[in-house]
């Protein structure tokens, strides 16, 4: 009895420290310019929406020279992230596959893909901007996904062959036994049980791409500014225009506590999927 | 690891074909895009480049090596804090992540609820993360100072080495337990149901069985869980960028982990040369130091 | 019998997945071709010269319109270019052949991106807003302004009417020289100022002493009936934030120090003037005049100090006080704040002797753009003619014109008014031009960082004065 309302204790604590930052965002966002810096911290107050009218409707309003543009930049990175995580995937699990079933390039080659999640990005900066100038990729994209690609492929196989590591071989080689060639198990199979493993690297690998800042920054101009770039026009030269920012977040997360709210279903069935199913 | 199907089936070579044509868009893909910019670092870490002639610099032979390694060997002091850091966040993110995952499983219900709330500092980007911080903490006109304040606790300042650490530490666990926890929530999914049924059966208890059954079989996934955690608190840039900008201190101040070490030198100092040192070092450092994790953590 | 069927599955499978492959290829490479071509040129004006009412004519070059890309950053400064930018689109846009596109970006990561695009050579955009201080470190990407300012059909205004060189003080072209080049010309000029609580201090402080008094007047640890927690604030974020280096040299400066050793560009900071500004930062921190968080404060921490009510003074950068005046932001403190010149040294003929450090609002043209001259045309008026004055009357700007302060019709800009009442412009002091200066910025700002945080003014003077001589040694400048 004592276990089971200190469990529910821990979930609701943990849940709290989780959740109050973002309702803290969302306070400020609903504030005046004036109210953002008072002290003490007011917690009830006479909330405003013109902020978020400003972004949505205004650019930003007058103090940010009107440079926010939601929609645009809201669908560039929709569409980066999600050309991202799909080709990490599609690229990492044949990959993950691989080396879990057959050890393929031992541990040099494992020890090689990761290392590029290991440094810095700081270290790619300045040498990609020269190559992506030479190449035309600047400001496009599928510029913004290569470079992401990069970092991610790295965690998809990583991740994906530690799911395939434990899950047990009998299930495809019983397949093998009824016919299956390995590349037919890999994908009736293995694939539709590694659900939980794409899933949740799938999730990881798009709130990645969609929260990158400096690349997205640098390497792009006008046409593939993506929201997380844009937003960071509410800090300016001397001042932060927290209220202005904070709103820019809010909006840059309501989506994805819709779709998570609006898939918590799927993706708890996602992350459950395999053998249990 | 060969099995007696596929030998009857014959084929080794085709069996060769595949695994390296599985793994080829991997290969590809990592080379196109960090084969020049490896190169040009390690070409770098022997010249004193500059802004205005980063293009043509003059050469430097070793002299940043060792100002990196010896004199004042500012190498080895970021290390210390990277260790640091990077020591106490995995932890606490494997900790939190797995208490998470293990909460999550057990409950009978409200788990889609509560997963949707633990995964919400993931939706926030990092940077902005980083300058609320500077908000929250800001001793004037923060929140947490205020609060602290008049409950009498004792006082939070970001002047100060220690606390500035652990401040950066713990937002960064913030943001990212989540991670761990889908991950090892996954895992836990993964099991199959019938080992926690048997041992019902022998008569374990919770705890026990948590310890002896389910932690062992998880082995992989937590060590996948750690190695990656690992990997991206070595190069954690944005929230201790933001927030500090690598201080209190300089050169080398009580928060800069390798990844601001090189931004400082680099843009601050105006030393691209002793950045690419920093970079080439910590690749060969990092390299050995996974080959040995992956040795005795993976199988 | 079995081996055959194998056999055959395993061939089809091949060509399956080949021609699987071969069509993820080819979509991938129309998909690359698609996305590497080169972008659509924007179209622009198509518009020729056209002779105006008073029959001089207008600039020819090029017959076409040219579209110019203009790169700032959110910011009281930066961002006044881009309603001028569309004032010049609207009225003169047709005429020249000459139209501008503002690209406005965060200040987060700007000049790291700026780093990025003149290392990379990049085409675009055609200008850039910076900063002074890397007149020398950008000086190689910048075109030399020289050229175009000697050219009587680019230096002066869309009608015809040239411009006046002597119009921007000597000190203001000195901020863009870099060995004789003009890198960059400033917009505005940002100064050290003093900002302070005028229903607290009737006379802000002359000298350092002063300050000092003043602050210790309203700091409640040391004066229980002080209205404010703190007397002082000031920025002592460091090092890749460079205020608190330019606010010390502020102090240094008056008392007597100069940075280089005459003639040459061997640093000289170790010395009675480094100390005595060394030791008044040192009694600011032990004293606990100032919060201890100072050394994490950047512009933004000190003004909200200020507006938070809890602070009696300021150095920072005189542009915070247009938001400390606004109503909105600025409830506690908008109607009583004013802002003056900092504090000097008494000299023996009881003058005092002030600087102030001055940093520069500047742009640049890029040396690989492709329109240069296009570009210095319209560069020469928003910064020598009716350009700069919309900045003033519409947006309270504070240039490097003569103009501004001497003409009479912007003696009521309250700003302009100001400044020349507390005599800003004259004792305003650039550091001197060469390439590494960010370096010694940082390495400067660094070490009062430390200082603040208790260290003493002796070791840190040393840790500047070695580390900027072994770091410009080490680049041959002496």
């Amino acid at each position: 009895m004592i276990e089971r309302i200190s469990k529910w204790i821990v979930v609701l604590v943990l849940s709290l420290v989780s959740v109050f930052p973002i309702f803290w965002i969302f306070l400020t966002s609903i504030k005046t310019d004036a109210e953002v810096v008072n002290i003490p911290p007011s917690w009830f107050f006479q909330p405003t929406f013109d902020h978020y009218y400003s972004i949505i409707f205004h650019g930003g309003g007058a103090e940010v020279a009107y440079a926010f543009e939601l929609w645009s930049s809201f669908l560039n990175s929709i569409v980066v992230s999600l050309g991202t995580t799909a080709l990490a995937v599609a690229i990492g699990f044949p990959a993950a596959y691989s080396i879990s079933r057959f050890n393929t390039g031992g541990r040099p080659l494992l020890s090689w893909i990761l290392s590029f999640r290991m440094l810095p990005p700081i270290v790619f900066l300045i040498p990609m901007f020269i190559l992506y100038q030479l190449y035309g990729l600047m400001d496009t994209q599928i510029g913004l996904v290569l470079i992401y690609l990069t970092f991610n492929v790295p965690l998809a196989v990583f991740i994906l062959k530690g799911f395939l590591d434990d899950m047990p071989r009998d299930y495809e080689e019983a397949g093998m036994v009824d016919g299956c060639s390995r590349i037919q198990s890999l994908w009736k199979i293995a694939l539709p049980m590694s659900g939980p493993g794409i899933v949740a690297v799938s999730i990881i690998i798009f709130l990645f791409s969609f929260n990158e800042f400096m690349f997205a920054y640098v390497l792009t101009t006008r046409n593939a500014v993506t929201l997380t770039a844009k937003a960071a026009v509410f800090i300016t030269e001397y001042t932060f225009l927290w209220a202005d920012l904070a709103a820019a977040m809010i909006l840059m997360i309501v989506p994805m506590m819709v779709a998570t709210i609006l898939l918590q279903g799927q993706i708890i069935k996602g992350l459950r999927t395999g053998l249990k199913a | 690891m060969r099995f007696p199907s596929l030998a009857r089936r014959g084929s080794a070579r085709e069996e060769a074909r595949i695994k390296y044509a599985l793994v080829l868009p991997t290969i590809v893909t990592l080379l196109v895009f960090t084969t020049y910019p490896l190169l040009s670092q390690f070409y770098l870490s022997f010249t004193s480049a500059s802004i205005y002639d980063y293009n043509s610099p003059p050469p430097a032979g070793v002299s940043n090596y060792s100002y990196l390694l010896y004199d004042p060997g500012l190498f080895w002091q970021s290390g210390i804090i990277t260790t640091i850091y990077v020591g106490l966040a995995v932890l606490l993110q494997l900790l939190l992540g797995m208490l998470m995952a293990v909460l999550i499983y057990s409950l009978k219900r409200g788990q889609k609820v509560f997963t949707s709330l633990f995964i919400f500092p993931m939706f926030v980007a990092p940077v902005f993360v980083g300058a609320l911080g500077r908000l929250i903490f800001n001793s004037m006109i923060g929140v947490v100072p205020y609060y602290l304040r008049t409950f009498g606790l004792p006082m939070i300042s970001l002047s100060n080495p220690i606390h500035a650490l652990l401040l950066v530490i713990s937002m960064e666990v913030w943001k990212w337990t989540p991670f761990a926890f889908i991950i090892l929530y996954g895992g836990l999914e993964s099991l199959p149901a019938e080992v926690f049924d048997a041992a019902k059966v022998d008569g374990a208890s919770g705890p026990r069985t948590f310890l002896h059954v389910t932690l062992p079989m998880l082995k992989s996934i937590v060590a996948v869980v750690l190695i990656i955690r690992i990997m991206d608190e070595l190069k954690a840039f944005d929230i201790p960028f933001i927030l500090l900008e690598g201080g209190p201190g300089a050169p080398v101040g009580a928060t800069t982990i390798f990844s601001l070490l090189i931004y400082k030198l680099a843009f601050s100092y105006n030393n691209f040369g002793a950045a690419a040192a920093v970079n080439v070092l910590l690749l060969f450092i990092l390299l050995g130091l996974f080959w040995i994790m992956i040795q005795r953590l993976l199988k | 019998m079995a081996e055959e069927k194998k056999a055959k599955i395993t061939r089809r499978q091949y060509l399956k997945y080949g021609a699987a492959a071969a069509v993820v290829v080819a979509a991938g490479a129309a998909g690359a071709a698609y996305y590497l071509s080169p972008p659509q040129p924007t179209p622009g004006p198509t518009s020729t010269a056209t002779a105006t009412a008073t029959g001089v004519p207008t600039v020819t070059q090029p017959t076409s319109g040219v579209k110019l890309k203009v790169q700032t950053l959110t910011g009281v400064n930066s961002q006044m270019i881009v309603d001028e930018i569309k004032y010049w689109n609207e009225h003169y846009g047709e005429s020249t052949g000459i139209t501008l596109e503002p690209e406005i970006l965060s200040f987060q990561g700007y000049f790291d991106k700026v780093t990025a695009q003149m290392i990379g050579g990049a085409k675009e955009p055609d200008l850039w807003f910076v900063w002074s201080y890397y007149t020398g470190a950008f000086a190689p990407y910048a075109v030399d302004l020289n050229t175009y300012l000697k050219d009587p059909k680019l230096f002066s205004s869309p009608d015809g009417k040239p411009y006046n060189r002597d119009d921007l003080y000597p000190n203001a072209y000195d901020s863009g020289d870099y060995k004789g080049k003009q890198v960059m010309l400033p917009q505005s000029m940002g100064f050290i100022t003093t900002i302070y609580r005028t229903d607290l201090i009737q006379k802000p402080p002359d000298t350092w002493d002063e300050l000092l008094e003043i602050a210790r007047k309203f700091t409640k640890s040391k004066n229980p009936n002080s209205p404010t927690t703190y007397g002082l604030a000031l920025c002592g974020r460091g090092p890749i934030d460079t205020t608190s280096w330019k606010t010390w040299l502020t102090a240094y400066w008056s008392y007597g120090g100069n940075y280089f050793k005459k003639d040459t560009f061997e640093p000289d900071f170790n010395n009675e003037a480094g100390l005595k500004a060394s030791r008044i930062w040192a009694t600011m921190a032990k004293e606990e005049l100032v919060p201890p968080e100072v050394t994490t404060f950047a512009f933004m921490e000190t003004m909200s100090a200020l507006q938070s009510g809890q602070i009696a003074m300021i150095l920072d950068w005189q542009t915070v006080y247009n938001t400390l005046v606004d109503k909105e932001k600025s409830p506690k403190v908008f109607d009583k704040v004013a802002w003056t010149v900092p504090p000097g040294v008494k000299q023996a003929d009881g003058s005092i002797k002030r600087h102030s450090y001055m940093g520069g609002n500047e742009y640049l043209i890029n040396v690989n753009s492709l329109h240069k001259e296009e570009a210095f045309k319209f560069l020469a008026w928003y910064l020598y003619g009716e350009g700069m004055e919309l900045d003033v009357t519409l947006k309270g700007n504070t240039p490097m014109n003569r103009r501004a302060y001497e003409d009479p019709q912007f003696s009521n800009v309250p700003v302009i008014k100001r400044a020349s009442e507390v005599g800003i412009v004259p004792i305003a002091r650039v550091e001197p031009a060469y390439a590494d200066m960010p370096t010694i910025q940082s390495i400067g700002s660094g070490a009062l960082s430390g200082l603040l945080a208790g260290a003493s003014p002796e070791k840190t003077l040393e840790i500047i004065q070695n580390e900027s001589a072994k770091y410009l040694k080490s680049k041959g400048y002496f």
